[in-house]
């Protein structure tokens, strides 16, 4: 297993657009199906090394993830982290020692994150991890435009447990904190424009952005409409915890609408300094730290400094002048002023917003061998200050965030 | 080795008050001689853990009936005298009787019992006081593998504004030669003046003692004072301050993070609980650090550059912004998921033109749960410090309505040492 990022410049990456069903398009792709399935003209193995040539440009870059189908070796046909050579050839490690050349009708798509689809319905679904070590928490999906968004948004929500993709138990938010669930921003305009988007994922928990102003590659240029949904398992303080789920995402409508307000109320980057004690967010976790069923607002806190967004104020030279270092936190789960955990392999920095999109930065002290990718956030209520996070995209050694 | 805890209300202990040269006695005696030696009438072992019975009391607490000492950390003595020298030396206490304590010897196994005349008292801290003069002081520390700057106190009444012994003054050199010949002073003169930082030691010209607490692990000292307090209540003390010297633990190799601090200004405010150094918050205490009123002074800056700097702010990585460290509140008391407690480092930070640099942690730790202890008080089950002890020191900053405070680490790490 590995950190897998998805992103929309990616060959055959799914298109996110202002309609119907499309924030479900997308999620299929990234974390059921993959995508960019490819034909293999042929997989050599030396020693533990598979080289494989493709028919057409497999799309990779060193260390994504791609799954290899179809050979009748099928110690060939796994889930494996590649090495790219060229366009049309990579390499990988494979077990066991099959026959070299391999043989059959093999082909490679980029892997999904190792989520499933547990129900769905027109414009609907509800996604779960496969991953067992998790809580396994369900995310609905209702993309079928019936906010005063439209098209724009779906209405999403988290589950502990589903029946069906209408129902489920434990809601998070409930349908009394907001009767439609958070919102996930999709575009700006209901249309077929291409709206860029990246996901970070360990199988367990992902972070999703999109920028829904901008077409139609580039999260950089977007004019301040970064759009965030988070989902999956923070890491508790306590063992064995059944009441890890979480997801963060907006808990307004139709607020791509009006200029400046459109960053509003983003739960990903809403720092806990903020908002003490909240009795409303656009995070929520599925219990309360007493265990009493309902679901609870979080907020996250790093350095804790008073700040807009997460990530935005900095006083630290960068690079750090005596190590030419990077800082950066850990960003704490805050159910008002109990700790309830760490998310997930997300950091924020001690220098501001000091990297662009997708800048990947190694050499953080105390992380050894790791690398992480910066992307950027807004403030509550503001276009105006931008944030940062920091997303680990190498895990532990079982390629997971701990 | 181990980290030494004195207090104003220890058996023979120095008393501090607004006369010159009470804080050169005070720091004498923690520092450099120890206090309160008695005679030993035996020492007996029994594996490792070793039994002294004293002639007279010893003056270690009782930990069941004084909450701010507990058995293994803080009190240290010095054993000298007996003819089998792994007796000898500096040990943690455990406190028996008040004639009686026990001390673990590690691997070593002298005869017992023990002969010769053998004395005990409450342990020096490590340091020496290389130069002295009258009511004045240099202190530099014996460990090797400290920065080993020098520490001069002036404690004679040369107050600049007329508070005469209230104050104290003090700065640091990199190298000295005599009690008034240096190299290197931070703060430097034109930055602060020939009485240097101002440390309060009592809110009245009189003789009345008040209260204080110090802490060294032979590098850097950790002082509180409290100016308007010679009662019994530690917790009543309105003005309070914490100040020091010595290395900072710097997270890279760094000869000049060396910290001296105290507080910015004497004028009028010595019963105040102003501009007291080691906890004004970033942010909320002061954004701006190279401001004309500084608290700490640096050896040198971040390039090496000979040219002394008032640092610093700090902060308490990780927790809500505050206007003195610990001040602010805000996490739950104790944590309702673990029913245990968090602490925070405490940074320092140099400003420089290509932004803020960092220059090392005091031994302090803020919480995040605003004044949450008496003054003293001791606290163990710290999440993710598991093994270690702290206790808490009460203190205001910056300005009067502002009361915080820190932990300092007690144990230290396996030389007994902060780090």
């Amino acid at each position: 297993m590995a950190i897998k990022v998805f992103h929309a410049g990616q060959d055959g990456a799914p298109s996110l657009q202002g309609q119907n069903g499309s924030l479900i398009t997308v999620l299929d792709a990234i974390l059921v199906d993959g995508y960019n399935t490819v034909s293999v003209s042929s997989i050599t193995r030396s020693d533990s090394t598979a080289t494989v040539t493709t028919a057409a440009n497999h799309g990779f870059s060193t260390g994504d993830s791609a799954t290899i189908m179809g050979a009748a070796q099928t110690d060939y046909n796994i889930d494996a982290v590649v090495s790219v050579v060229d366009a049309t050839h990579f390499t990988y490690t494979v077990t066991n020692s099959p026959a070299t050349p391999a043989t059959g009708t093999i082909t490679v798509k980029r892997s999904p994150a190792g989520f499933a689809k547990a129900f769905s319905g027109t414009n609907k679904a509800a996604y779960r991890s496969n991953d067992t070590s998790g809580s396994r928490p369900y995310l609905q999906v209702i993309d079928d435009g019936s906010t005063t968004g439209a098209a724009r948004e779906a209405k999403t929500r988290g589950y502990l447990t589903m029946t069906d993709v209408d129902t489920g138990s434990e809601p998070f938010p409930t349908a009394v904190q907001y009767a439609n669930g958070l919102l996930t921003y999709k575009s700006q305009t209901i249309d077929t424009t291409s709206r860029p988007w990246v996901l970070i994922t360990d199988g367990k928990t992902f972070y999703f952005q999109a920028a829904m102003d901008t077409s139609p590659a580039s999260l950089q240029a977007s004019g301040g409409y970064l759009w965030w949904l988070g989902f999956g398992d923070i890491i508790s303080t306590r063992p064995s915890d059944p009441y890890t789920a979480f997801m963060a995402a907006c808990h307004a409508a139709n607020m791509q609408v009006s200029g400046s307000a459109g960053a509003c109320h983003n739960g990903m980057s809403v720092p806990a300094v903020r908002t003490a004690n909240p009795t409303s967010g656009s995070c929520y976790i599925v219990r309360s730290y007493t265990q009493t069923v309902g679901a609870a607002v979080m907020n996250q806190m790093g350095h804790g400094w008073d700040q807009l967004a997460i990530g935005s104020l900095g006083i630290f030279s960068y690079p750090h002048f005596p190590d030419n270092g990077f800082m950066m936190t850990p960003l704490l789960c805050m159910q008002g002023g109990v700790m309830r955990g760490r998310m997930p392999g997300m950091f924020e920095p001690l220098h501001g917003r000091v990297l662009n999109q997708f800048d990947i930065i190694e050499n953080v002290e105390g992380y050894p061998g790791r690398k992480f990718m910066a992307l950027w956030c807004y403030a509550l209520n503001s276009t105006a200050t931008t944030g940062m996070f920091l997303f680990d995209i190498t895990g532990d050694s079982n390629g997971k965030w701990s | 080795m181990a980290i030494k805890a004195y207090f104003s209300n220890q058996v023979g202990a120095p008393t501090l008050n607004g006369t010159v040269g009470s804080l050169i006695a005070v720091l004498d005696a923690c520092l450099v001689n120890g206090y309160n030696q008695v005679n030993v009438s035996s020492i007996t072992r029994s594996g490792s853990t070793v039994t002294v019975t004293c002639a007279t009391a010893h003056g270690y607490e009782n930990p069941l009936l004084n909450y701010w000492v507990q058995n293994g950390v803080g009190n240290v003595c010095t054993i000298a005298g007996a003819t089998q020298t792994e007796y000898n030396g500096d040990w943690p206490v455990s406190y028996v009787s008040d004639t009686v304590f026990t001390f673990d010897i590690g691997t070593a196994t002298p005869a017992t019992p023990a002969t010769g005349t053998i004395t005990t008292k409450r342990a020096g801290g490590g340091w020496s006081k290389a130069f002295s003069d009258t009511n004045r002081g240099a202190y530099r520390s014996n460990d090797l593998s400290s920065r080993r700057h020098f520490w001069q106190v002036n404690d004679i009444a040369d107050c600049p504004n007329g508070q005469g012994a209230r104050f104290a003054g003090w700065r640091a050199y990199e190298n000295m030669t005599g009690i008034d010949q240096g190299d290197g002073p931070f703060p430097t003169i034109v930055a602060a003046g020939t009485f240097g930082i101002y440390i309060a030691k009592s809110s009245a010209l009189d003789s009345s003692s008040r209260h204080w607490s110090i802490y060294t692990d032979g590098k850097t000292v950790i002082m509180t004072f409290h100016t308007d307090q010679g009662g019994a209540s530690l917790n009543a003390s309105s003005y309070s301050y914490v100040a020091g010297f010595g290395d900072l633990l710097s997270p890279v190799p760094d000869p000049y993070a060396t910290i001296c601090g105290g507080l910015s200004s004497g004028a009028s405010t010595y019963s105040g609980t102003n501009n007291c150094g080691f906890l004004v918050a970033a942010g909320g205490g002061d954004p701006n650090p190279n401001s004309s009123a500084g608290w700490n002074a640096l050896a040198r800056t971040y390039t090496g550059a000979k040219k002394p700097v008032w640092s610093t702010a700090h902060l308490g990585m990780g927790f809500f912004q505050s206007i003195s460290m610990g001040y602010s509140g805000g996490l739950m008391f104790p944590d309702g998921m673990s029913n245990r407690f968090a602490l925070a480092q405490i940074m320092v930070y140099e400003t420089s033109s290509v932004g803020a640099i960092m220059r090392g942690q005091l031994p302090l730790y803020e919480c995040g749960v605003g004044v949450a202890h008496s003054n003293r008080e001791i606290i163990n089950n710290v999440i993710g410090r598991e093994g270690r002890v702290f206790q808490y020191i009460r203190a205001g900053s910056l300005n009067s309505s502002y009361v915080g405070g820190a932990y300092i680490d007690l144990t230290g790490n396996s030389q007994g040492k902060w780090s």
